[in-house]
This record gives structure tokens, C-alpha cells and sequence, in this order.
């Protein structure tokens, strides 16, 4: 055999073995540092607490962690929390969520959401079939397109109200609107799996896993939803809801949202090509007719 | 197999027979990894000796994340990488020509090794101490590539690369 053939193996098949007597010397050596350490151990913490050399570190200690309680219960922008991730999340102005079934590459579903144009725009389907139906808060009207065909239908104070509410929760995003609605046993964690954090350069990615209960007689469904996390701005760009039984090993996925986040005059500009200018949509009763052209 | 879970309880109880078994268990494939890396057998013992020693002392606070093998195999490297740049400053105080990597051909170093594997080890010496990790890490420490990327904080198509570089390497060094 030549040298340079079936490298691999042979350099699995390097092997040293130890002597007798280094054998000897290491496990003597460690004994005496295992029993070291665990004596150190038992009398560490005492020593800590009774020593008056460190009463003073301590009393600065204690000062120290009251300021970090208190620096970490302002808010703060990123997601280490689900709480903060929310909490950044609230502050998106503008977002366009879209939503496609597992292995699609179409989204069967998109919506564009402007805190300060208070307006909403769904968008379901694609082509000629596609629906459209914007909630306009600011004209009081909301309005769907189907085949052409515009209706308008003017809103009432109590359903603005409703919708007001609405426009600044993202639940299209997350699985739950509030921070408060996550269950409590739900865990939030980090994915570490660099072959995770791949599909998405530039993102830190979590799961936050829970169980949802079914009924007496159904089992409950483990649940999943993993959000792509930019690292700059902390607002997802990407989240995957996975479900399986209790019994399934693996989670499959059901469906995954691509986030973006337009500027006020890129939906301004989207809701027009659909319906029309703001100044023209106004709450007309049952207005049927051609979008953007005036009245 | 080890339980290893099981072991390190009652390690840290106190149990010498649990680090025993730990040790017989794993004492060959570390020094053996030891030894492709350093390239000498007394430096290597050496570093086989601080690992035990520096594990059975701190075992009271271990945490272990992932395998013991894994841990203990991190250790060596660590120790080895010390090593390095201890015998690299060395290198610089003394003015020698030569690198750390390149401290082969030393018949008495080699010894260790059976003839047969003498060439192959005094080819891995020559290669440099990245590559010639990588190597040794998947062959003799059985760690995936993933496993070295975390270890080494670099991506996994680097760790792949310096792989594929370092056994191109050996099969040249072997040809010639």
C-alpha cells in the first residue's frame, strides 16, 4: 500500500496508549484534586458569606444587581424575551406580512398594516381571483374588491373603535397579539444550529414551543413557531409554525410568514393602485364602480 | 457505553471509582489526540495529565452541556493550544527559524507511533496546527464537522475547507 492511500483510515488507526506508571501518577494527582476540590466546595460558600473582607464587595453587590433589576425593567429594544420581542415588534410602524403554505412559493396571503395611515389591506390569492378588502380608518370606510367589482361600506364608531385596536397588534406575525397571551409553560429560546440560522444571514433565530390542549377527548398538539430575528433592527423577517403529536418525533411545518417593512408611502401607493387615492374613498353607500378613478 | 450521567453524579459525591472509569475510558483516544497534535509524547502526557487533574478539581461545578467526550476532548485541545503558544514565544525569544508546526523529522518524537504510522504523524506535524486539528478532531476525536465549528467559532464550510486542504496536503507530503 502507499502511503498517500486510505489516509483517512489510517490516521484513525493512530492510537497511543498510556503506561502503567503515567496511569498511575494522573490517577493519583486527580484523586487528590477531586477531593480538593469538593472540600474547597463545602467550605467555599460559607467562608463567602461569613468572611468580612467581602462585606463590603457584597453591600456593593447588592447595589449593583438592584440597578441592573431596575435597568432591565425599562423597556428595552431586542429579543432575549418573547416580551421584547413583542415589545419591538409593537414598534413597527409599517409591515407587510406574507404568508404562504409549507412548499409554496406564492403567498396565498398578504397584508399590509400602517400604524400611522391607520389603514389595513388584505390581499388573498393572486392573478385575476385575487380579493382585496382595506380597512380605512382615517376615511371611515372599509372597502373589497373582487373581479374588478368595488364595494365601499362606511364604518360606525363602535367598529372603528374595534379596528383602531386592531391595526397595532401584528398577530399575522406572531401566534399570539400580546405578550400577555403567551401561555405560561410556552418557552422562548435561542436556536444555536448554525444550518438554522443560514436560511436567513443577518438573523438570530428562537422557537417558542407550548403545548396546545385539545378537548377532553383529543390529545394536545405540540406547537412550534420559529421567528428569523434581524440582528440590526430586532423586527422578524421570517417566522415558521410547526406542529406534532405528542408521539411524533419530528415537528412539521404548516405554513411561514415573510416580513417587511414598507415605508408609509409604499402602502400608500399599494392601497391606491387597489383603490384608489385616500381623497376618493370615501363612505359612500354600497359605491360599486372602478377603483381609483374619480367619482 | 458510559453513563455518563450517572458517572459525573457520583463524581461529584466524591466517587473515585467514577473518575477511574472515566479515565480508562478515555485516557488512549485523548492522548492519542494529544499526541497527533503536538507531535510529542511527553508534552502530550503532560497535557493528559492537567485535563484529568484540572477536571477532577472543578468537577463540583461542571455543567455539562453536551457529551463528556466532547468536553474532555475540548480540554485537550485548549491545553494543547496553550501549549502552542507557549513553544511559539519560546520560538521568538530564541530567534529560531523554525515553526511550530514544523517540528518534524524528530526520530525520538516519532517513537511513539509504530513505524508504520511514523510517516503518516511526522506528514500530520508538518501540516499547519488549524488543519492539522481539524483532522485529527474528525478521524481520532469521532467529532462532527458541526461539532468542530462550534468548538472553534468558525463556520462549518471553513472547518469542511480545512479539511479537505489539510488531506491534500498529506497525500502530497506522502507522495513525495
Amino acid at each position: 500500500m502507499k502511503p498517500a492511500d486510505n489516509i483517512e483510515c489510517r490516521i484513525e488507526q493512530l492510537h497511543v496508549a498510556t503506561g502503567a506508571e503515567t496511569d498511575r501518577r494522573i490517577l493519583s494527582d486527580s484523586f487528590a484534586a477531586l477531593r480538593l476540590g469538593l472540600q474547597q466546595r463545602q467550605l467555599g460558600t460559607r467562608r463567602l458569606i461569613l468572611s468580612s473582607r467581602i462585606a463590603g464587595p457584597a453591600a456593593a453587590a447588592a447595589v449593583i444587581l438592584i440597578a441592573v433589576a431596575l435597568f432591565v425593567s425599562v423597556p428595552q429594544k431586542g429579543s432575549d424575551t418573547v416580551e421584547e420581542f413583542y415589545r419591538t415588534l409593537s414598534g413597527a410602524g409599517n409591515i407587510c406580512v406574507s404568508t404562504f403554505e409549507a412548499g409554496q412559493t406564492s403567498p396565498h396571503q398578504q397584508v399590509w398594516t400602517s400604524q400611522s395611515l391607520k389603514v389595513r389591506l388584505f390581499k388573498t390569492g393572486s392573478g385575476d381571483q385575487a380579493r382585496f378588502a382595506l380597512w380605512d380608518i382615517s376615511s371611515k370606510v372599509q372597502m373589497t374588491m373582487y373581479l374588478s367589482e368595488v364595494q365601499t361600506e362606511p364604518l360606525t364608531e363602535e367598529r372603528l373603535a374595534e379596528l383602531e385596536k386592531s391595526v397595532v397588534s401584528f398577530s399575522g406575525v406572531a401566534p399570539f397579539p400580546d405578550a400577555k397571551d403567551v401561555p405560561e409553560r410556552a418557552r422562548w429560546s435561542r436556536v444555536n444550529d448554525p444550518a438554522v440560522g443560514a436560511v436567513i444571514p443577518g438573523c438570530a433565530v428562537y422557537d417558542l414551543d407550548w403545548m396546545q390542549q385539545g378537548t377532553v377527548s383529543e390529545a394536545g398538539t405540540c406547537r412550534r413557531w420559529r421567528v428569523f430575528v434581524d440582528t440590526k433592527s430586532h423586527l422578524p423577517r421570517r417566522a415558521e409554525s410547526y406542529a406534532k403529536s405528542e408521539s411524533e418525533k419530528e415537528y412539521r411545518i404548516e405554513c411561514f410568514v415573510m416580513v417587511t417593512y414598507p415605508s408609509e408611502s409604499e402602502i400608500q401607493d399599494v392601497v391606491a393602485s387597489t383603490f384608489g387615492p385616500p381623497g376618493s374613498r370615501t363612505g359612500g353607500p354600497g359605491y360599486i364602480g372602478t377603483p381609483g378613478t374619480d367619482r | 457505553m458510559l453513563d455518563e450521567k450517572r458517572l459525573i453524579r457520583e463524581l461529584k459525591r466524591g466517587s473515585e471509582e467514577a473518575l477511574h472509569q472515566i479515565y480508562m475510558e478515555y485516557k488512549d483516544s485523548l492522548l492519542t489526540i494529544a499526541t497527533a497534535l503536538l507531535h510529542d509524547n511527553n508534552a502530550a502526557e503532560d497535557v493528559l495529565h492537567d485535563v484529568f487533574v484540572s477536571f477532577a478539581g472543578t468537577v463540583g461545578r461542571l455543567r455539562l452541556r453536551g457529551s463528556l467526550r466532547s468536553y474532555l476532548t475540548t480540554s485537550v485541545v485548549n491545553r494543547v493550544r496553550d501549549s502552542y503558544r507557549k513553544k511559539k514565544h519560546r520560538m521568538v525569544e530564541f530567534d529560531e527559524a523554525r515553526q511550530v508546526a514544523g517540528d518534524s523529522g524528530d526520530p525520538e518524537k516519532s517513537a511513539v507511533f509504530g513505524e508504520q504510522s511514523r510517516q503518516l504523524a511526522d506528514a500530520l506535524a508538518q501540516l499547519p496546527p488549524e488543519q492539522r486539528e481539524t483532522i485529527v478532531l474528525h478521524l481520532n476525536g469521532r467529532m462532527k464537522f458541526k461539532e468542530i465549528a462550534s468548538m472553534q467559532g468558525i463556520a462549518i464550510s471553513t472547518v469542511q475547507g480545512r479539511y479537505r486542504y489539510g488531506l491534500g496536503k498529506l497525500r502530497t507530503i506522502l507522495k513525495e
